[in-house]
């Protein structure tokens, strides 16, 4: 189990960023946390990443502190961050330095044929489609079969069909791991949060801090036309509406 | 990295060399024709510039003598070696300067105060410390291969994309594996530029060099031709620099293209 404990994180030491933040995740669970820009979600996610230090607080995965990256925590950034002079394999590879060459390609291999690219293995990352380069992304950091998966408003670089595409794979990869990991989805897309999550967690700015913690008690595999589906869109944004500052 | 291949990506159909290659040999070759005409018609005694057609045979003559081909094998030797050493102390360095905050706050400062004294100024004392033979020669061609070669790797290395090297700290790679699978191969377009720019003063720093003593060598030919009053010798060692130099930049460019494939730039997709 992922859990924050009064997380707080101040910048410079004066501007607070986080207030406290307690959450406990699930293993398996699918958790969106969602909130208006400058709420500190992102900054939540790297904590939780262990790329930054709280400043006070902890954050741990099943009772061990994570105080930096940690081999059973993945994470997936807004862009793809691929390592352009590395083919698509190689990228997806590049966690396995440690195993010998045979088991590596075969990890590859598999995991590419989850995200639908296993015929993209010998390409250059300047030759995939934003779609395409988030994929590998997101096989590069499934590869090592973390417990954890922490996702940094994955696809909001793409276009309204490959999000929509990528959300379903997304959750289709997710359903077929066995076990599930635990998936972390930082966005500013309701739709997204409502169609990925079990339960939406809503953020407030100054310092950042959580307001609402909703579930999502719709079936899955979910619809975006499924009744219900406007009925929980509408309890997410009433709260996110409620704590976003007003000018005047 | 040749460990980390899932396999290698076939290689890009070999093209034959580009017709378009020899539209680089039109402005000497149009050069040359047109003084050897000037001269063959009399409009000018080439006594001080000679024709194309002596600087040749000046050329076959030292070549058959068996001077040229020692001449060019003695420079080729010196510039050789100062690339080596200047690349190896101008990457090291570099890499550290780039990479550590404070070694660029030590360092940075007094090399870039000898960047800025002129080649000559260093011959007077490297023949005090060095004597007259090999060792200030390929010393100051060193100094001339480093500071392009420093500036390059320091520059590129403080530009490479600080998000690609969070993925690396995602990966928890330790420093030097950081450095290895990282820093260098995102560098590497760079740094083969600053090769190229440290190659290219070698050739400039080995006549300085040449200038303090030498006995053989291209730079030795310039000397001997000026003091013996032999134009067509001159220009002969400074057409076999011309050569030489850039031969040498096209075999480290070559060298060079295998690892670059990966590249995105403007010249690559005109080409496709």
């Amino acid at each position: 189990m992922l859990t924050v404990e009064h997380l707080e994180k101040t910048f410079d030491g004066i501007t607070p960023v986080l207030g406290g933040i307690d959450l406990a995740v699930q293993p398996g669970e699918i958790v969106a946390i969602v909130g208006g820009s400058g709420c500190g979600k992102s900054t939540l996610l790297r904590i939780l990443t262990g790329l930054d230090t709280p400043s006070g607080g902890t954050v741990r995965l099943d009772g061990e502190t994570i105080l930096e990256p940690h081999e059973r925590i993945g994470i997936v950034f807004q862009e793809p961050r691929l390592f352009p002079w590395l083919t698509v394999g190689q990228n997806v590879g590049f966690g396995l330095a440690h195993l010998p060459k045979a088991a590596r390609d075969r990890k590859v291999r598999a995991v590419l044929a989850r995200v639908g690219l296993a015929d993209r293995a010998e390409a250059w990352p300047r030759q995939l489609s934003g779609g395409q380069a988030q994929r590998v992304a997101i096989a590069r950091a499934l590869v090592t079969d973390p417990e954890v998966l922490l996702l940094d408003e994955p696809f909001s670089a793409l276009d309204a069909f490959t999000r929509a595409d990528l959300q379903d794979h997304l959750l289709e990869i997710w359903a077929k791991t066995d076990p599930r990991p635990t998936l972390v989805i930082v966005t500013h897309d309701v739709d997204e949060a409502v169609i990925l999550a079990d339960r939406v967690v809503i953020m407030q700015p100054n310092p950042g801090r959580i307001a609402d913690v909703q579930d999502i008690p719709l079936p899955r595999p979910r619809s975006r036309t499924a009744e219900g589906f406007d009925h929980a869109r509408h309890a997410v944004m009433e709260t996110l509406d409620r704590t976003l500052p007003r000018r005047g | 990295m040749a460990d980390l291949s899932l396999s290698t990506p076939t290689p890009a159909p070999r093209r034959a060399l580009p017709l378009g290659a020899l539209w680089g040999l039109a402005l000497p070759l149009g050069v040359a024709l047109v003084w050897e005409a000037v001269v063959a018609l009399g409009w000018n005694s080439g006594r001080l510039l000679p024709a194309p057609s002596v600087i040749l045979l000046t050329l076959h003559d030292l070549w058959v003598r068996g001077d040229l081909a020692g001449h060019i094998g003695i420079t080729l030797w010196r510039v050789a070696l100062g690339f080596v050493f200047g690349t190896l102390a101008g990457t090291a360095l570099g890499a550290l300067t780039g990479y550590a905050r404070p070694a660029a706050r030590l360092l940075d400062p007094t090399l870039q105060a000898l960047r800025a004294i002129p080649s000559i100024a260093w011959v007077p004392l490297f023949i005090l410390w060095f004597g007259i033979f090999e060792t200030p020669k390929v010393t100051l061609i060193a100094v001339g291969v480093f500071f392009p070669v420093y500036l390059g790797v320091m520059a590129a290395i403080q530009s490479v994309d600080r998000k690609i090297v969070e993925v690396g700290r995602v990966f928890r790679l330790t420093g030097p594996e950081l450095v290895g699978r990282i820093l260098l191969p995102a560098i590497l377009p760079a740094y083969v530029t600053a090769l190229r720019a440290g190659l290219g003063l070698g050739w400039m720093f080995v006549v300085a060099a040449e200038f303090m003593g030498a006995s053989q060598g291209l730079g030795y030919l310039l000397v001997d031709g000026q003091q013996l009053g032999k134009p067509a010798q001159i220009v002969a060692a400074i057409v076999s620099f011309a050569v030489l130099g850039k031969a040498t930049d096209s075999l480290l460019a070559l060298a060079a293209a295998p690892f670059l494939r990966w590249e995105d730039g403007f010249a690559k997709r005109r080409e496709s």
